[in-house]
């Protein structure tokens, strides 16, 4: 079954290649999110697949290389950038958008401050480290994390 | 990534920077004269609000070549982190500076900053005078909200909008960090990118914007390679706070690197950087993570580190408390971290941490806090990703005298080439 899926999760990739579809998928989503929010950016995408999950590693024009965390079943469960910015979170994070932006707000509210961004919600990581035009962060569901993966493998 | 010949920018600058430098203080210029800037960790500019462990100066910000068009700012944070003079807009009053135009659009910048907050505004020209030092038709970042169109997506990181001084926490930066100018790689000449970087400078019609890459000559620039003199670097002075939390402390800024008789490099110890100007701690000193992708900034208000690292006594402290992110220690830990220069130096520092809710709880108006850390991530490190950060912040900086070398500048022949730090 875990072979299968490789297979599928590199003809997909090939597929993305093959039609310079662009842009990210969406943590939470499942991994047609990848093929489905493709809008803007022009990007390369590299799958490197495990028996527990594929990564895929997308170089966007311009932006932060990002990796995404799909688990067998085929969902995304993480997401890392590192380059010159932070990625577009909106597009990213998607659902969980809202729920990031406001933890955000509120962990600057009343101290002000420069330190790394360190959101730790029950069904929401999110953190951001380097320094100015270098940066590394990840954000990841730690319910989707597939059994046997910890999260460190989000990275 | 960001090495590059320097020369073009600072002949350039150079020429119009002629008869300028240390030696005359005009009157009414903030600092203490020639090379050297008073600065201040004294809790920042906003009434009822502590920015702690961070440094701030005055500088004198005029229209490019006028001498009445002039205001002072105060309460600049002091940050060897990043590069350019950053404002907020509503600091400049009825200085009206001119703006960086392209084919009839204007130019504007963004940064990002590691706690997901950014900043945007207009590139605009001005004099700027810090201390007896000036840096003539300068760009600088104007920090304000657009009118008529949203922030980019590619800028905009959801986290807080830092164009009011609310969320700054200051009234602008004061970026005197390692490279000349604000993102090398925003020069195609430079990076041979096939796309501008996103998040960085931006060209915007009345309505819309988008990505562009521009020359380092029209970059918001380090103001220290500005100077006709005393171009290659800073050094951060600060004492040793008395007690471990105090009211306040001042210092100096002093400008150059071997080029007076006040800033010398002494017994320090030269640490260079990587492409990415970072450096290596490892953390803990026996048997710790390498943490290859650590740096020293001023402007970070605290000591920052994994919390993974075996055998270290600390825990964050509770998220819904008064100091989520920090490190809240039963009791004071003394921990020590091992720095590793490209160039192969090394040298071990001790540092206290105390638990950041008693010392916000126990001294909430001390601008001063010498134990203050938090984390910079759970994850491990491992060949360069996942948590792989030692951010010694401003905490380091009391009691030593911390020096940065700014990449392409000259200096004295016994010191490798910039960019590096010293201390």
């Amino acid at each position: 079954m875990k072979a299968s899926k490789r297979i599928s999760l590199v003809a997909i990739s090939l597929l993305m290649l093959a039609f310079s579809f662009r842009a990210f998928a969406v943590l939470g989503g499942d991994e047609s999110s990848i093929a489905a929010d493709m809008a803007q950016m022009k990007a390369t995408v590299k799958v490197t697949p495990n028996d527990a999950f594929a990564v895929h590693e997308i170089k966007a024009a311009g932006g932060p290389t990002v990796r995404e965390y799909v688990s067998a079943a085929g969902r995304v469960f993480g997401v890392a950038w590192q380059g010159p910015s932070v990625p577009d979170l909106q597009q990213l994070l998607g659902p969980y958008f809202q729920q990031y932006s406001a933890a955000a707000q509120a962990a600057k509210a009343g101290h002000p401050g420069r330190k790394p961004l360190n959101i730790e919600l029950p069904g929401l990581v999110v953190q951001n480290s380097g320094h100015m035009r270098s940066f590394y962060g990840r954000a990841y569901d730690p319910s989707l994390l597939p059994q046997g993966v910890s999260a460190d493998a989000v990275r | 990534m960001r090495k590059f010949f320097f020369s073009v920018l600072l002949t350039a600058i150079m020429g119009f920077a002629a008869g300028c430098g240390s030696g005359s203080t005009p009157v009414g210029v903030p600092g203490s004269g020639g090379n050297t800037l008073s600065i201040a960790v004294d809790g920042g500019p906003i009434s009822g609000v502590n920015y702690q462990d961070a440094a701030f100066a005055s500088a004198k910000i005029c229209v490019p070549g006028s001498t009445s068009s002039c205001v002072t700012v105060d309460h600049l944070l002091v940050d060897t982190g990043s590069v350019g003079i950053r404002v907020l807009a509503s600091e400049l009053g009825t200085v009206s500076l001119p703006v960086t135009t392209s084919n009839g659009q204007n130019l504007n910048d963004c940064v990002q900053f590691v706690d997901n907050s950014y900043a945007w505004g207009l590139v605009e020209s001005a004099d700027v005078t810090l201390s007896g030092e000036v840096a003539s038709d300068i760009p600088i970042h104007v920090l304000a909200d657009p009118m008529g169109f949203s922030i980019p997506s590619t800028c905009n990181t959801g986290g807080p909008d830092d164009d009011t001084l609310a969320n700054l926490g200051t009234n602008g930066i004061l970026g005197v960090g390692q490279e000349p100018v604000d993102c090398p790689d925003c020069d195609q000449s430079i990076s041979g990118l096939a796309s501008p970087p996103t998040g960085a400078y931006y060209l915007c019609s009345s309505s819309s914007c988008q990505s562009t890459f521009v020359p380092v000559a029209n970059q918001v620039t380090n103001p220290v390679v500005a100077f006709s003199v005393d171009n290659n670097g800073v050094i951060v002075e600060l004492p040793a706070p008395s007690s471990s939390t105090a009211p306040s402390l001042t210092g100096s800024l002093i400008f150059g690197i071997g080029t007076q008789s006040n800033n010398g490099l002494g017994s320090a110890t030269i640490f260079t950087v990587d492409d990415s100007d970072n450096f290596t701690t490892v953390f803990p000193t026996t048997g710790g993570q390498t943490l290859t992708n650590s740096f020293i900034d001023s402007g970070s208000n605290g000591i920052f580190f994994p919390d993974s690292a075996a055998n270290v006594p600390v825990i964050q402290c509770s998220a819904s408390g008064i100091a989520p992110g920090s490190y809240c220690p039963a009791s004071t830990q003394a921990l020590s971290a091992q720095n590793l220069g490209a160039n192969g130096a090394s040298g071990t520092v001790g540092f206290n941490v105390d638990n950041a809710e008693t010392l916000f709880t126990n001294d909430p108006s001390d601008a001063v806090m010498q134990n203050l850390a938090g984390s910079n991530g759970v994850g491990t490190c491992s060949a360069g990703t996942g948590e792989c950060t030692f951010d010694w912040g401003l905490p380091f900086f009391f009691g030593r005298n911390v020096y940065t070398a700014i990449d392409g500048q000259a200096v004295p022949s016994t010191a490798p080439a910039p960019p590096w730090w010293a201390y």
